[in-house]
C-alpha cells in the first residue's frame, strides 16, 4: 500500500507531482499542489467550525472542482464524507442529513433555498460559490472566504479503520440506508485496481459516476494513486452519446469506468465506427449485467482497449473481477469473475452449507473491502454482516455459481432488490412511497427486463378511489430519485396473491 | 406543442421544479430536466405522439437544448411531411 489513508494518496501525489493536473472540470483545472493546498485550507476551516474527527460532512453539489476539494478536505479533517444525490428530492436529502447527523454541508448556491428545510442539526454550509444571506440560523460561508482563510489541515492520527465515507443506497423499508466504509476498505480496492490496470501518471481517467455511487472512488482515488488527472464528464456529454464520444476523444481519456448502460448507448448512438475512440486503453464497467451482444460490438469498435467487468455491492466495494477475453468468444452471460486480492468468496445454500463448484448459492464476501455496517442501524447490520475480530463477512443476497475455471456467474437476487441503469433499487422503497398515499389499497412494483437499461419499473396499483398515474408519479417524485419512479402504472381491482397471502410478484411479472 | 412537451417533461421525466420555471428557453441539460435515459424516452414519445422519425444524428444539443429547439425540430419535420 502506498498510503494508510485515502487523503494520504493526495499528499503523496502533491509531493511527487505538484505541477501535474489533478482534476479537469470543463475549462477549469487544479494541479495536485493546488488540490492539496485548497483541501488543506478547507479542512482547517471545517475544524474551526467545529467538525471533529469522525463527524459526517455532507456534499450536496454537482461534481466539480469544489466537490473534489470537499471530499479531500473532509478526509483531511479526519471526518467522513456523505455524498448526497444532487438531483434527489429535498425530502430524501433531508432524511439523510438527519440520519447521518450532519452539522456541516458543502453545497452549491442553487440549493441555497433548501438548506433550512433539511432539518436536523445543520449549522454550517460552505458554498461552492457566492453565499446567500444567513438562513434560519445556518451560517453560509462563500468559497472565496477560503482563499482568505489562514487555516491549514490539522495534524491527525492516521487511523486506517476510521470511516472515510458513508454511501446511502436504497432501503427495502422505505428509507435509504448508509453503508459505512473505512479508509482501509476504500484503499483495499483502489490499490488493487490501480495496480491491476497499471495506472500511471500518463493516464487520463474519466469520472462519469456521481460521488454517491461507489464507482467514483476508483476515478478520484485511482487518479491520486497514480498522480494522473481525472476528467469530470460534463452534463451535456453525459446526456448525448455523440457528445460523450467527442468528449472522450477531445480529452484523450485513457481509462474509462462506468455502468454498462452508458457504454451500450455509446455503441448504439455514439457513431463510434465513423469516429473511433483511439485514446482508450482500459474500459471498466460495473453495477449491472452488460448484455454480451453490446459488449461484443464495443470490443470490435474499440479494439485496442482491455475490458474489465468489476462486481460488488456497495457493502463490499468491488470484490470480484473478470477481464474480457480478446480474440476469443465472450462467455454468455458474462462472468463476474474471481475475487480480487485479499478477498475470499464463499457460496452457501439456503441451509448455510458451503456448496461445491457448479451448484448455485448465495455469495458471501470476506476481506478488507467489506463495510463496517449500516450507519445507525446495528440490527440491519447484524442480519447481513458477521464480524469476528478483524474478519467481516457480508451476505450479498446475490445468487451465484462457480464455473469450472473458477469464475463466478451471477444468477439473480434472493430478494426484491433490482438494478436499473446500474442504480440499485429496493422495490419495497418505491412501494412504501406509493403506500403513503391514503387512496392506495395495495401496490406492487415489478422490474420489467430491458436489454439496454437492465430493468424498467412498472407499478400495479389498487386504489379505493380514482387516482391518476400523474398523481402517483407526483407522489413518487416528492420522495424518490428519478431513476426509482415507475415508468408505467397499471390499475387493478386486486393483486394476485400467493398461498401465504403475499402479493405474487412473479405472477405480475409474467403479466398475470 | 410546447405545452405537451412541457407536460411530458414534468409528468413522465419527473423534473422536480415548478411548471412556471420550465420556460421555452430554459436550458434543459444544464438544469437536469433531461438526463440520458430521459432523452431516449423523449425521442420515442415525440416519434409516437407526432408521427415523426428522428435520426440519431439529430439527437444533438442544438435540437434538444430547450423546449423551443425541440418545437423547432418538430415543426420543421411536420411541415416537411
Amino acid at each position: 500500500m502506498k498510503s494508510q489513508t485515502i487523503d494520504g494518496l493526495l499528499t503523496l501525489a502533491a509531493q511527487s507531482a505538484p505541477g501535474a493536473t489533478a482534476v479537469v472540470d470543463g475549462e477549469r483545472t487544479l494541479t495536485y499542489a493546488e488540490l492539496d493546498e485548497q483541501s488543506g485550507r478547507l479542512a482547517g476551516v471545517l475544524r474551526e467550525r467545529g467538525v471533529q474527527p469522525g463527524d459526517r460532512v455532507g456534499l450536496w453539489l454537482e461534481k466539480s472542482l469544489e466537490a473534489v476539494v470537499g471530499v479531500y478536505a473532509t478526509l483531511k479533517a479526519g471526518a467522513t464524507y456523505v455524498p448526497l444525490d444532487d438531483q434527489a428530492p429535498v425530502a430524501r436529502v433531508g432524511y439523510i442529513v438527519r440520519d447521518a447527523g450532519i452539522h456541516c454541508l458543502i453545497s452549491s448556491p442553487g440549493h441555497g433555498g433548501h438548506w433550512a428545510q433539511l432539518g436536523g442539526s445543520l449549522r454550517t454550509v460552505v458554498v461552492a460559490g457566492e453565499a446567500p444571506g444567513a438562513q434560519d440560523g445556518i451560517e453560509a460561508l462563500a468559497w472565496s472566504e477560503l482563499e482568505a482563510a489562514t487555516a491549514t489541515a490539522p495534524a491527525r492520527v492516521q487511523d486506517p479503520d476510521a470511516l472515510a465515507y458513508v454511501l446511502y443506497t436504497s432501503g427495502s423499508t422505505g428509507e435509504p440506508k448508509g453503508v459505512m466504509l473505512s479508509h482501509r476498505n476504500g484503499l483495499a480496492f483502489v490499490d488493487w485496481a490501480a495496480r491491476e490496470v497499471g495506472l500511471h501518471p500518463g493516464d487520463r481517467l474519466s469520472s462519469h459516476a456521481p460521488l454517491h455511487f461507489d464507482l467514483s472512488t476508483f476515478d478520484l482515488f485511482g487518479a491520486a494513486w497514480a498522480a494522473a488527472p481525472v476528467h469530470l464528464v460534463p452534463a451535456q456529454a453525459s446526456v448525448f452519446p455523440r457528445e460523450l464520444a467527442a468528449w472522450i476523444r477531445a480529452q484523450a481519456i485513457t481509462v474509462w469506468y462506468s455502468v454498462p448502460s452508458i457504454l451500450t448507448q455509446l455503441v448504439l448512438r455514439g457513431d463510434l465506427a465513423a469516429a473511433p475512440l483511439s485514446s482508450l486503453r482500459t474500459v471498466i464497467f460495473a453495477g449491472e449485467v452488460f448484455p454480451v451482444k453490446y459488449l461484443r460490438r464495443l470490443v470490435e469498435l474499440v479494439p485496442q482497449a482491455r475490458f474489465y467487468n468489476f462486481y460488488g455491492p456497495t457493502e463490499t466495494n468491488v470484490c470480484t473481477w473478470y477481464e474480457v477475453p480478446v480474440g476469443a468468444d465472450i462467455p454468455e452471460p458474462l462472468p463476474i469473475g474471481r475475487p480480487i486480492e485479499g478477498v475470499r468468496a464463499i457460496v452457501r445454500d439456503g441451509d448455510g452449507r458451503t456448496v461445491t463448484p457448479g451448484e448455485p448459492g448465495e455469495l458471501l464476501i470476506e476481506g478488507p473491502t467489506v463495510m463496517h455496517g449500516y450507519w445507525g442501524d446495528p440490527e440491519r447490520t447484524e442480519r447481513t454482516l458477521a464480524v469476528s475480530g478483524d474478519r467481516r463477512t457480508y451476505r450479498t443476497g446475490d445468487l451465484v455459481r462457480e464455473g469450472p475455471d473458477g469464475n463466478f456467474d451471477f444468477i439473480g437476487r434472493r430478494d426484491a432488490q433490482i438494478k436499473t441503469r446500474g442504480y440499485r433499487v429496493e422495490l419495497g422503497e418505491i412501494e412504501a412511497a406509493l403506500d403513503a398515499l391514503e387512496q392506495i389499497v395495495e401496490c406492487a412494483v415489478v422490474a420489467v427486463p430491458d436489454e439496454t437499461i437492465t430493468n424498467r419499473l412498472k407499478a400495479y396499483v389498487v386504489s379505493s378511489r380514482p387516482v391518476s398515474a400523474a398523481e402517483l408519479a407526483g407522489a413518487c417524485r416528492a420522495r424518490l430519485p428519478r431513476y426509482m419512479i415507475p415508468e408505467e402504472f397499471e390499475f387493478r381491482e386486486a393483486l394476485p396473491k400467493s398461498s401465504t397471502g403475499k402479493i405474487d410478484r412473479r405472477a405480475l411479472q409474467a403479466g398475470g | 406543442m410546447n405545452e405537451q412537451i412541457r407536460t411530458f417533461l414534468i409528468e413522465d421525466l419527473h423534473w422536480q421544479g415548478e411548471r412556471s420555471e420550465l420556460t421555452d428557453d430554459l436550458p434543459l441539460i444544464e438544469n437536469h430536466v433531461i438526463d440520458s435515459m430521459g432523452l431516449l424516452r423523449l425521442v420515442s414519445w415525440l416519434e409516437s405522439t407526432f408521427g415523426v422519425t428522428i435520426a440519431d444524428e439529430e439527437v444533438v444539443p442544438a435540437n434538444f437544448g430547450t423546449i423551443a429547439s425541440i418545437d423547432a425540430l418538430l415543426s420543421a419535420k411536420l411541415q416537411a411531411a
